[in-house]
């Protein structure tokens, strides 16, 4: 985690107002797109994708869930940020 | 709806079959010892706070909704080993019903017959069923919003309603009422709640109807109501309801207070329940407001007859129902199976302190609401009261 290269995201997910399962399904499809190594990055709306996101990366072995964080866009929404990398 | 149309179906599976069920459906089905299997598709820590259950067993497995999308094949494997060959209804769940429309799509493809929980957890701990105690003058209908085990009453005397704490979804009292032929004279709160939004203020504002509620609880309150009079039967303006009266039964919180209906009813709100008592915990004053709980039981409600039927505000689970589905107990059984209403004072303040725990984090914010300073969106308030009540004294092991 302390190598940038490995956190800066190769592509962003825009999920905002998409409600489950719409952003684990997007993100799983771009997942499918990424080489190894690099990183996706979702931004969400939905509160329950913290939970989810981290239940998803315990159940797939072949991606790391990196980092998540808590922010506001600029309409003033509650952001979640997800960034996860394809291990192999 | 819930039914394709084979006319115009472009699925190629389960043809006229349903594809959803409600949540009233599926309490039914429970209740009626016909459960159908259920696939509950939230994730782990989810499922363990809150899920679907009733006073006969149920069979759910729980596999999150992203197994599905990880691993489609691996997924449908876990849930045909988990079928073992028999082809029964199976319903899946999850919070809002999206999860599971998309994971019940994935299961019919595969040739199983799976329909979705409509509207997921938030529906279920929305929906209600009613059922009538049979009395008088006073006529009673208890209203058990079954996932969140949360009880409303509506009295009434000939075309005159009183609802005495109503939820916030208050489209279904205005139907019950137009149902009825009844008229709303006034909303009473019992106390302060804390774990669900109460549609008392909005309801009486609507129907330009007084709002009653005791001045321990609501002195802050943004909203006018009317304070409660200890031992005073309820008076609307002119219009006289003497067979209800008001009984303050404080230590859940300072303005806690029962309605005796009847002279039979006893509607407790969350001062006694079927099986335990209130906590009394909740601002953090456990032995104060304990003694004071203690003092309600002994003094104020237990010198009421034997048969009386207690009528709570909550129910802790399933297991508190009556066969018929009613949530109702006589203070003289409470009595005998009770601990609460056999202890003595200092026992019974020493388990509360010791009993005394977290609430969820959301009940200051509910507080609040339920004050008037403050309010939020349908969905906000829907996530605000997910789960099930946790308003009861936790029990002694």
């Amino acid at each position: 985690m302390s190598d940038t290269k490995e956190t800066i995201p190769a592509r962003t997910l825009d999920a905002r107002g998409l409600k489950c399962p719409m952003p684990i399904v997007r993100a799983k499809k771009e997942m499918d797109t990424l080489a190894a190594g690099q990183v996706l990055e979702v931004i969400a709306t939905d509160p329950g994708s913290v939970l989810d996101f981290q239940g998803w990366m315990k159940a797939a072995a072949a991606y790391e869930l990196l980092k998540q964080d808590e922010g506001r866009d600029e309409q003033g929404r509650t952001i979640y940020i997800h960034l996860i990398r394809k291990k192999s | 709806m819930g039914v394709c149309d084979p006319n115009n179906c472009t699925r190629p599976y389960n043809h006229g079959q349903r594809m959803i069920t409600t949540a009233r459906e599926l309490y039914q089905q429970i209740q009626a010892r016909r459960p159908p299997l259920l696939l509950d598709v939230r994730n782990e820590d989810e499922f363990a706070r809150w899920k679907v259950e009733g006073a006969h067993p149920v069979e759910t497995l729980n596999l999150p909704y992203f197994a599905f999308v990880e691993d489609e094949p691996g997924s449908v494997a876990k849930v045909k080993d988990w079928l073992a060959g028999r082809a029964p209804e199976l319903v899946v769940i999850c919070a809002k019903g999206g999860s599971s429309e998309f994971v019940a799509e994935v299961l019919r493809g595969h040739s199983l017959s799976a329909q979705n929980l409509e509207g997921g957890m938030i529906a279920w701990g929305g929906q209600t069923v009613r059922s009538e105690i049979p009395s008088s003058p006073v006529r009673v209908l208890q209203i058990l919003r079954f996932g969140k085990g949360c009880l409303s009453y509506v009295l009434s005397a000939g075309s005159d309603a009183v609802i005495v704490d109503p939820h916030r979804h208050m489209d279904e009292y205005g139907a019950l009422l137009h149902e009825h032929g009844l008229r709303l004279r006034a909303v009473i709160d019992t106390h302060l709640h804390a774990d669900h939004v109460s549609g008392a203020p909005a309801l009486a504002q609507s129907a330009s109807v007084p709002c009653f509620g005791h001045r321990d609880d609501f002195e802050h309150a943004s909203f006018s109501f009317e304070p409660i009079t200890d031992r005073a039967p309820l008076r609307i303006g002119a219009l006289d309801l003497a067979p209800v009266r008001f009984l303050h039964s404080p230590g859940h919180t300072p303005g806690s207070t029962s309605l005796l209906v009847n002279d039979k009813l006893l509607l407790t709100g969350d001062t006694l329940f079927v099986g335990g008592v209130g906590r009394p915990d909740l601002a953090g004053k456990a032995a104060e407001w304990g003694r004071e709980l203690h003092r309600t039981l002994q003094e104020r409600l237990r010198p009421l007859g034997d048969d009386v039927l207690v009528l709570p505000a909550h129910s802790a689970g399933p297991q508190e129902a009556r066969a018929d589905g009613t949530v109702a107990a006589p203070l003289g059984a409470l009595r005998q199976r009770n601990p609460a209403l056999r202890t003595d004072a200092a026992t019974f303040v020493e388990e509360a302190v010791r009993s005394a725990g977290a609430a969820p984090e959301a009940y200051a914010r509910i507080r609040e609401a339920n004050m008037g300073h403050w309010s939020a969106s349908e969905d906000e308030l829907a996530e605000l009261e997910f789960g099930k009540n946790e308003c009861a004294m936790a029990r002694r092991h």
